[in-house]
């Protein structure tokens, strides 16, 4: 009897004890996780161009293309007729979802594909539709030319036989500035791609150089000496209430998202990164630790939260760093960085036996694609976004 | 020989004292591999006993304690996205460049990396680049099986109260089982074959396959607001494997990892089974999802 009590007394007390701890079950299970790691994603059911783009534009987002028994994301589906696919997570029981791909080619039905897969596991603004401009080498000349964001489906823009440099996207994709020496100098162009019409856009004396539109799309900044000294300027979209920014010489300026301020290099002494606000006022040095080398080329993240820009000479390397400044990271050798629309990706040039290339970089993981390549030498590029 | 000796002595010190000198390796990126054994069991270092042996039969149950025998509720998940985003094409607008002319690139030259299909004609760009997206089912790629919806409204009060009363049952369980084993094997010369886990087939917790399914189905955000920022959610599975429940439980204050974690416990909707040995009908587990803050984050 006692004994009985003894036992329903112990297990009153194990109850309660095992109902106290039930909720946590023996306590938090840490999932630790970097955002350097690379994803693996299995690619079933396509074969040729289908395939082949599936893999370049997961790849180029972070992920590495394995078997299905390793992956964390099962891509499955079928390529006849049209891209029809499915993304099934490893720990689901059934696809998240299926969709079909109808008109337009192979290729942009699987870039189309490609954008639903990374939106659904990075979350991030999809780029496989997006388009790229940069400056080709032609014989002795350099062109402005447009392709695909992989480097498909390459024009030509200009024929001018002469020098051009610096394309700069307008905001939504209808034009570009870009400087040429078309007319002797080194002037400001504007071109508009629906109407193939091009017009001057600063063409005072000296050089007019580095022209980068506002994201909001009403402003333009740009490097003029027409007051002896190369120094920072900014007006309007229609050329009107030009005024200067900075008196010190200055290069590549850079918009922040909400089109407010300019970050550009002071090259005056040790170049160093710089902050404007486009209205006016003094200019605030933009402190990044780390960075050894002259600093080039600065370009803002859409996000706002990061820009990334060039150092060296002769070696060049591509840094980010916090837009508030703070510690640099170095990426990887190359120059002339540009953010895509998604803040992760970013398109650059490397030097590669006498000829430049254009890559393309996670930056989270630092893995690096080459683009399709081209003839002539590729660089400068400018991300539509 | 003293010389000898102090030269010896003189070199050991060295030899310990520069150990402290050296630099620290510098640390490499590991990439976390789990590996999971064909067989899950509840507790580690339970080993022992003869593993081929065979387990003794349980002893009938008291009528009155039938815990297992409720089925596991089966909670319909929530349906993969029926309903589904236009992926809209944002297409530049066409160019279509008159003041040059228009000129086609030189045939790119192959790669190896994109080299695998034919050189693509630098296709002139006609305004036919929309794509449609039809969002039929395509059940072909459906492979996964319908679950059955047989709905019943689940008040967490209730089904709390429900699962303490099963907690205390299978306890009382346990230790009836406990003392029959006991009472049994008190005859002498009898040879005592334990069931064990150890020295046969390798063995990992449950909660290795929880961390496991959610650890893969997780995708960090690019970067994070804080280096300290983490949030946790509450994850319940039934004993066939399938999630009954998952939610966020703590907010991180940053709503990119918040929705990255919501979209992991999205993604997880069947696990590996309890153990043959297990007899609870539901486990609920804590998770803590934490970015660690690396490479482009704060």
């Amino acid at each position: 009897m006692n004994c009985k009590f003894k036992l329903s007394l112990a297990t009153a007390l194990l109850g309660a004890w095992s109902v106290m701890a039930a909720p946590d079950n023996a306590g938090f299970i840490n999932i630790v996780k970097t955002n350097s790691y690379v994803v693996p994603v299995s690619i079933t059911g396509f074969d040729g161009e289908a395939a082949s783009v599936l893999k370049f534009d997961l790849e180029v987002l972070g992920m590495g293309v394995t078997s299905p028994d390793k992956a964390d994301f099962l891509v499955s589906g079928s390529q006849s007729g049209q891209v029809k696919g499915s993304l099934t997570p490893k720990g689901a029981d059934r696809p998240f979802w299926a969709r079909a791909y109808a008109g337009g080619s192979v290729r942009a039905q699987a870039h189309a594909f490609a954008n639903d897969i990374v939106k659904e596991i990075r979350g991030t603004e999809p780029i496989f539709l997006t388009r790229i401009a940069f400056r080709q080498q032609q014989g002795r000349s350099t062109e402005i030319a447009l392709s695909d964001f992989d480097g498909y489906n390459a024009t030509v823009l200009t024929r001018d036989g002469t020098l051009v440099s610096g394309p700069s996207w307008i905001p939504g994709g209808r034009g570009l500035l870009y400087v040429s020496w078309k007319n002797g100098g080194e002037q400001i162009l504007e071109h508009n791609l629906s109407t193939g019409e091009r017009r001057v856009f600063a063409g005072f004396p000296g050089a007019n150089l580095s022209p980068a539109v506002s994201p909001d799309g009403q402003k333009v900044a740009m490097i003029l000496s027409r007051d002896g000294n190369p120094n920072l300027w900014v007006c309007n979209m229609d050329r009107s209430g030009l005024h200067k920014l900075s008196s010190t010489e200055d290069s590549g300026p850079t918009w922040s998202p909400d089109s407010g301020e300019i970050c550009f290099v002071r090259r005056s002494g040790h170049a160093s990164l710089q902050k404007v606000s486009a209205g006016g006022g003094a200019a605030r040095p933009l402190r990044v630790a780390g960075v050894y080398g002259n600093v080039t080329s600065p370009d803002w993240s859409p996000d706002g939260k990061w820009i990334a820009f060039t150092s060296g000479s002769g070696n060049f390397v591509i840094w980010v760093a916090p837009a508030g400044g703070g510690d640099a990271q170095k990426l990887v050798e190359g120059e002339d960085p540009c953010w895509a629309p998604n803040s992760r990706t970013l398109v650059f040039s490397r030097r590669v036996s006498n000829k430049r290339t254009l890559c393309l970089l996670d930056v989270p993981t630092k893995r690096v694609k080459n683009v399709m390549q081209l003839s002539g030498s590729c660089s400068e590029p400018s991300w539509a976004r | 020989m003293i010389f000898s000796l102090g030269l010896h002595g003189l070199l050991g010190v060295i030899m310990f004292a520069s150990a402290g000198f050296r630099n620290a390796p510098p640390p490499t990126d590991l990439q976390i591999m789990t590996l999971l054994p064909a067989n899950i069991v509840d507790r580690d270092g339970a080993g022992g006993g003869t593993p081929m042996a065979n387990p003794a039969p349980l002893p009938p149950a008291p009528p009155q304690a039938q815990p297992q025998a409720q089925p596991p509720p089966p909670q319909p998940r929530p349906q993969p996205q029926q309903e589904v985003r236009i992926a809209k094409l944002e297409r530049n607008p066409t160019p279509t460049p008159r003041l040059p002319k228009e000129a086609k690139l030189p045939k790119p030259e192959e790669t190896d990396e994109a080299g695998l299909e034919p050189a693509p004609k630098p296709a002139r760009h006609s305004s036919k680049h929309e794509i449609q997206v039809s969002y039929e089912p395509a059940n072909a790629v459906t492979n996964g099986k319908k679950t059955d919806k047989k709905s019943e409204p689940t008040e967490s009060s209730e089904s709390s109260a429900r699962s303490t009363a099963r907690h205390l049952k299978s306890i009382q369980n346990l230790l009836d089982q406990l003392a029959t084993d006991v009472r049994g094997s008190g005859s002498p010369g009898a040879s005592v074959d334990v069931a064990g886990i150890g020295g046969g087939e390798a063995f990992a917790g449950y909660r290795d396959a929880v961390y496991s399914a959610y650890y893969h189905a997780w995708t960090t955000p690019d970067s994070t607001a804080s280096r300290t920022a983490s949030a946790d959610a509450k994850v319940t599975i039934a004993r066939n494997g399938s999630v009954v429940s998952a939610e966020l439980v703590r907010s991180s204050a940053d709503r990119a990892l918040d929705k990255s974690v919501e979209q992991a416990l999205r993604r997880v909707t069947k696990l590996p089974p309890f153990p043959a040995s297990a007899r609870d009908t539901e486990r609920t587990f804590m998770l803590r999802f934490s970015p660690e803050a690396k490479e482009m984050s704060e």
